[in-house]
């Protein structure tokens, strides 16, 4: 069976790396270095113990031939850019001084890497950059096994996408919400039949069950991970707030209305992708659209 | 009844949003309060993370018999704890209300902070937590904050 992390892409296995090192050496010792702004220089992070590190994750399913070629290729072409961008590079690490180059791979497959690393190592050294400790200067292939609590905490962050299981709702449960819920469900009624005109009865219907849902599962969610909750809420408040600026120029109020608002509220949703389910994703969008109608966080006149 | 289409405008409303009570700071520094005070003894002071976690504990009414299970190591099954900072930013307001004073990774309850606790119980405010804590704060081993928190916290 693949392990955890040979499931990760090559964009995860980075993002896995900077959790697992910011949880290893502490905020105060470690350094990302952005690429938005004309690159990283070739460098993915550095601490505070004179490490440059770098991540590669390989394509799985190749054959120990390429596999070495393309590790060797990553090493000496970002080993090159140590001497090329040697100035800009020094500025940046002030004056921590170099004594290793690693690479973060999920595994390394072949003693010659190391031989290579070796190798690489002297001619770094040979070059004489300002900012490398020549005695100590060290090129190393490492994997998380290395960062073991770092490893287990970034796992924990991944794998620890929220997926809480939506409310089942039946006919006879929308009946007795309807009967006990006079207000909300006139709210309802009498928005949907703004909105939908005589074929309003299925859409009411539908906003019923996702006013049922959401209702139990932003409980869920504030019970049991209260800061998420709060962004789901901001998001929620921020998403009314910018629908209160643009429906100034809506021209109607109909069907389209209601998919553009389930859309948009997609997109504003769409930033905690990370941290929870497709399923519960999706369950905010018409959630609540639902909850502004039961609500009257939304009304038509 | 069908609203012309043409007439119709989107209202968007400006009434605020409830704050659940858990969220609520004064609510909040009351539990910090009442958990150093129960918990720790003579002596007034707890772990921080002690407190984050018996706060996040007595929030959840319907949940002390899972917790009570796990304090007293009927069960196995380590209950959900998660990341809730609202404790956190209550911490910072009991500091700066001088409630409590922040030595070491410790909370110590501060004469002020002896006094709320004092009107708390007069006025027979959170009885139900302060019986909680009684019977179980003390349970909360450093054993049992690691299990919860898998040692993140």
């Amino acid at each position: 069976m693949a392990s955890f992390i040979d499931n990760l892409s090559p964009k995860e296995w980075e993002v896995f790396c900077e959790d697992m090192l910011r949880y290893h050496y502490g905020a105060r010792n470690f350094w990302l270095v952005p690429d938005q702004d004309s690159g990283d220089l070739g460098l993915e992070f550095f601490t505070v113990d004179g490490t440059l590190f770098q991540c590669y994750c390989p394509e799985h399913g190749v054959e120990m031939k390429m596999y070495k070629k393309k590790i060797q290729k990553k090493i000496n072409d970002d080993l090159k850019k140590l001497k090329d961008n040697e100035h800009e590079i020094s500025v940046l690490l002030d004056e921590i001084l170099i004594n290793q180059w690693v690479l973060l791979t999920p595994e390394n497959k072949s003693k010659d890497l190391i031989s290579y690393c070796n190798k690489k190592k002297k001619e770094i050294v040979s070059e004489n950059i300002s900012y490398i400790d020549n005695d100590n200067f060290i090129v190393k292939i490492e994997t998380s096994d290395s960062y073991k609590d770092g490893k287990i905490y970034a796992q924990s962050v991944f794998t620890s996408a929220i997926d809480i299981p939506l409310l089942e709702v039946t006919e006879d449960e929308k009946l007795k919400w309807v009967s006990c819920n006079s207000e909300f469900s006139d709210n309802i009624g009498r928005k949907s039949d703004a909105l939908m005109g005589e074929s309003s009865s299925k859409f009411k219907g539908v906003v019923v069950e996702k006013y049922m849902q959401i209702d139990k599962f932003l409980e869920s969610l504030r019970n049991d991970h209260p800061d998420l909750y709060a962004l789901v809420e901001d998001s929620a408040r921020a998403q009314l707030e910018n629908m209160k600026e643009t429906s100034v120029f809506s021209s109607s109020i109909d069907k389209e209305f209601v998919q553009n608002v389930v859309e948009e509220n997609k997109k504003a949703f769409s930033k905690h992708s990370k941290i929870m389910s497709a399923n519960n994703m999706q369950s905010l969008s018409f959630g609540y659209l639902s909850k502004w109608l039961a609500e009257c966080y939304m009304d038509f006149k | 009844m069908m609203i012309e289409k043409e007439s119709i405008k989107v209202v968007i409303s400006d009434k605020a949003y409830p704050l659940p009570i858990e969220m609520r700071p004064l609510w909040r520094i009351c539990l910090i309060i009442i958990s150093i005070a129960v918990v720790s003894g003579e002596k007034k002071y707890l772990d921080v993370k002690k407190v984050n976690i018996l706060v996040w504990m007595i929030i959840r009414k319907l949940r002390w018999v899972e917790y009570e299970n796990y304090l007293l190591g009927r069960a196995s099954d380590i209950p959900l704890v998660s990341v809730d900072t609202a404790t956190y930013k209550a911490v910072e307001f009991s500091m700066s209300k001088n409630f409590v004073e922040l030595k070491d990774g410790r909370l110590y309850l501060s004469s002020k902070g002896k006094d709320l606790y004092e009107v708390l119980v007069e006025n027979g405010i959170m009885i139900d937590e302060i019986d909680f804590l009684k019977k179980f704060g003390k349970k909360l081993s450093n054993d049992k904050l690691k299990g919860l928190t898998g040692g993140f916290l």
